[in-house]
């Protein structure tokens, strides 16, 4: 069965009040992520129309849930993201870095994390996301860390912390 | 006869210059730099012009070509355009032909601040303020403190703007000052937003006491004991004039009220916001007819242990009773358990006495739709449970069909009570019809399995809650959603719409497909 609906718009036109937006395949949402609606805690926008653009510093800080996928541009690093994220989702159109394992997080839940950028993860990059990883003390939900695609592959360093990472409760940590 | 020719950089607003203090009248002056060309050695340029600081301001030529002059201004200067015009002599007294004149654009306007709450003000509640600056000029980068006292103690560092400030479940309720540091921005042209800390206070409202109420029937006397998760002292009105007592939280002790005629009448508890009650159904004083706790207490227990005579039960928080259905009590009315309980019996079994009944958990209750008892107005039940039926089995009288579990749910929505508000049905039923022929008062419907149809402009403007999984066939335009939804989810959708046409209530919304 063939499903044709479509949603399009910008971010900006979005309900103040939107707590939870989760759009997937037929949408065609602009618009930067600073003019999301400062209520949401959940942001799903899977579709290759989307075209959001933005930085990582510029999402809210009390999101939980942030999946992204689509023709965006999103750039930062994975230290600027909100503190209270516990499942991440990055894909197509993203490009995001690891430049240190400074994330300063005091919620130390987590549920699933997947980055596949266009542009790969450097070796330093992966190595710093496990390392920062393995600090979770409670995995929930998936308990899947995924770091393949075009990712590079971790060093002694990224594999020693996924070790931990694994042991702390994550059930599956998928790298290259 | 020499000509002048001047150029200026006006597009830069004029630098504000504490380095200028040694000019004995500038409390603070501004000063621009003007380049112009001297053609002759011995030439003199003039400045004139509001607010120069000292007008006209000869500068004589002491070389041919390009020159700079730094031209000051007073403290009071505050047009944000001034006109200046320069004139010139050569060396020999003959004026220049024609004068030169532009318009400065001056900037003396501080970093405006704001600070709005964006959050909760409420003890116990999540709070958010935004501290913003607005200016023409602001810096790149930010990096001031905002200290707040009273009613929350911390100091944040804020690098961003706006900055955003959050605290959930907010301990103390009173007065909350936001102190934000003097000095805390520099605009790009040295504009200070303020040399001294600007102070926003906000109120704080006290949390309501989690309260116990109890209604008994001609009770000659009652013993009580309450502990606290966090320890703090509870207090009884006893209902029959006695004043009211304070007691200390154990979970051992138990204190003892003799009436002075047998009463029937509340008996009311008090405890701090954040306590946590816990115990087992036992331990509710026997002879209740009317029981309410809020909060999020964790009482524990069979059914089969409440009082005999009870007819309204309301427990919120987290609770996790046990039993059959069968052993509720006869005369019950009202039952509303909130938490992880698991209640079994069939719907059969029910008293028949009972007008609302609201279970949560994991609950394995089975029947048919048709044993619901016809007292029943309001009827939710989740986990586990095996009931079945046909829609034209629903009472008349209901206005709340929430379920959750498996069975054999059939028939068409165009039988479904004309009064329902509230239709919720967890898993697998088979219910057919299209949108429109929902009942025109209802405000929450979830499917988590339909393959209902319609165009989004038949659903009753009412709703507010709107989640239909499975394969629902849903056609339209968002633009004809209910006018006031807060939850929209939908699974598989030919629906179309542009966002900007959302209902502006909307809290949630989800479409997959």
């Amino acid at each position: 069965m063939l499903y044709d609906g479509s949603l399009v718009g910008t971010i900006s036109d979005l309900p103040q009040e939107l707590v939870r937006l989760s759009l997937l395949n037929n949408i065609s949402i602009s618009g930067n992520v600073i003019d999301l609606p400062r209520t949401l805690k959940t942001l799903s926008l899977i579709g290759f129309n989307n075209t959001v653009t933005g930085l990582i510093s510029d999402l809210l800080p009390n999101l939980e849930r942030l999946d992204l996928a689509g023709t965006n541009t999103v750039t930062g690093d994975f230290t600027e993201l909100p503190k209270d994220i516990t499942y991440l989702s990055l894909s197509a159109g993203i490009n995001i870095t690891a430049s240190n394992t400074n994330w300063n997080r005091t919620n130390l839940n987590y549920r699933y994390l997947l980055i596949h950028p266009n542009i790969g993860l450097t070796t330093q990059a992966v190595d710093n996301i496990l390392v920062m990883l393995s600090e979770i003390t409670n995995w929930e939900g998936n308990k899947t860390v995924s770091l393949k695609f075009n990712n590079q592959g971790p060093s002694s360093v990224g594999l020693n912390a996924r070790t931990v990472i694994l042991s702390n409760g994550a059930t599956t940590v998928n790298h290259n | 006869m020499s000509s002048l020719k001047v150029t200026k950089n006006d597009q830069t607003p004029i630098a504000q210059s504490p380095s200028i203090s040694d000019v004995a009248s500038a409390v603070m002056a501004e000063q621009i730099q003007i380049n112009f060309n001297c053609e002759e050695i011995g030439q003199q340029i003039i400045f004139t012009g509001n607010g120069i600081q000292s007008s006209p301001v000869p500068f004589q030529c002491n070389s041919v070509g390009s020159q700079n002059f730094n031209l000051r201004f007073t403290s009071n200067f505050e047009s944000n355009t001034n006109r200046i015009t320069i004139s010139g002599f050569d060396n020999s007294g003959n004026p220049n032909s024609a004068n030169s004149s532009f318009n400065l654009p001056i900037d003396t306007k501080n970093p405006v601040l704001s600070v709005q709450s964006t959050g909760s003000l409420n003890q116990g509640g999540n709070t958010e303020f935004q501290v913003l600056y607005e200016d023409l000029n602001l810096p790149a980068s930010f990096d001031y403190t905002v200290t707040l006292t009273g009613a929350i103690s911390d100091a944040i560092n804020c690098l961003s703007n706006p900055c955003v400030i959050q605290h959930s479940m907010v301990q103390d309720s009173g007065i909350l000052t936001l102190s934000v540091s003097a000095n805390a921005v520099t605009d790009t042209v040295g504009n200070v937003s303020s040399t001294t800390a600007v102070n926003f206070n906000y109120n704080i409202l006290p949390a309501p006491d989690i309260n116990l109420v109890f209604y008994v029937q001609g009770a000659t006397s009652l013993d009580l004991g309450i502990k606290t998760s966090n320890g703090k002292s509870w207090k009884v009105n006893w209902g029959d004039l006695s004043p009211i007592e304070t007691f200390s939280s154990s979970d051992s002790l138990r204190y003892d009220h003799t009436f002075l005629t047998p009463f029937s009448g509340e008996i009311s508890i008090s405890v701090a916001w954040d306590s946590e009650i816990s115990g087992t159904l036992s331990g509710l004083p026997s002879g209740s007819k009317f029981i309410e706790i809020s909060g999020e207490n964790t009482l524990s227990g069979n059914i089969s242990t409440l009082p005999t005579g009870l007819e309204n039960l309301d427990l919120s928080g987290n609770s996790n009773l046990s039993g059959n259905v069968n052993s509720l009590p006869a005369g019950l009315k009202i039952l509303r358990v909130l938490g992880q309980n698991n209640i079994a019996g069939g719907i059969s079994s029910l008293p028949t006495s009972v007008n609302s009944i609201e279970i949560l958990g994991q609950n394995t209750i089975s029947g048919l739709i048709s044993q619901i008892p016809s007292s029943i107005t309001e009827f939710t039940i989740k986990g586990v449970n095996t009931i079945s039926g046909s829609t034209n089995d629903l009472s008349a009288n209901v206005s709340v069909f929430s379920l959750g579990g498996d069975g054999s749910l059939v028939g068409s929505i165009a039988n479904l009570p004309a009064q329902l508000r509230v239709l919720e049905i967890d898993r697998n039923n088979n219910i057919t019809g299209t949108i429109s022929e929902l009942p025109s008062n209802l405000e929450v419907i979830h499917f988590q399995s339909t393959t209902i149809t319609g165009n989004i402009s038949g659903f009753p403007q009412s709703l507010r809650s709107i989640d239909l999984s499975g394969t629902p066939s849903i056609t339209g335009n968002f633009l004809s959603l209910p006018t006031n939804l807060e939850k929209f989810r939908l699974n598989l959708t030919n629906a179309s719409g542009s966002i900007n046409s959302l209902p502006s209530t909307l809290k949630e919304f989800e479409v997959i497909g």
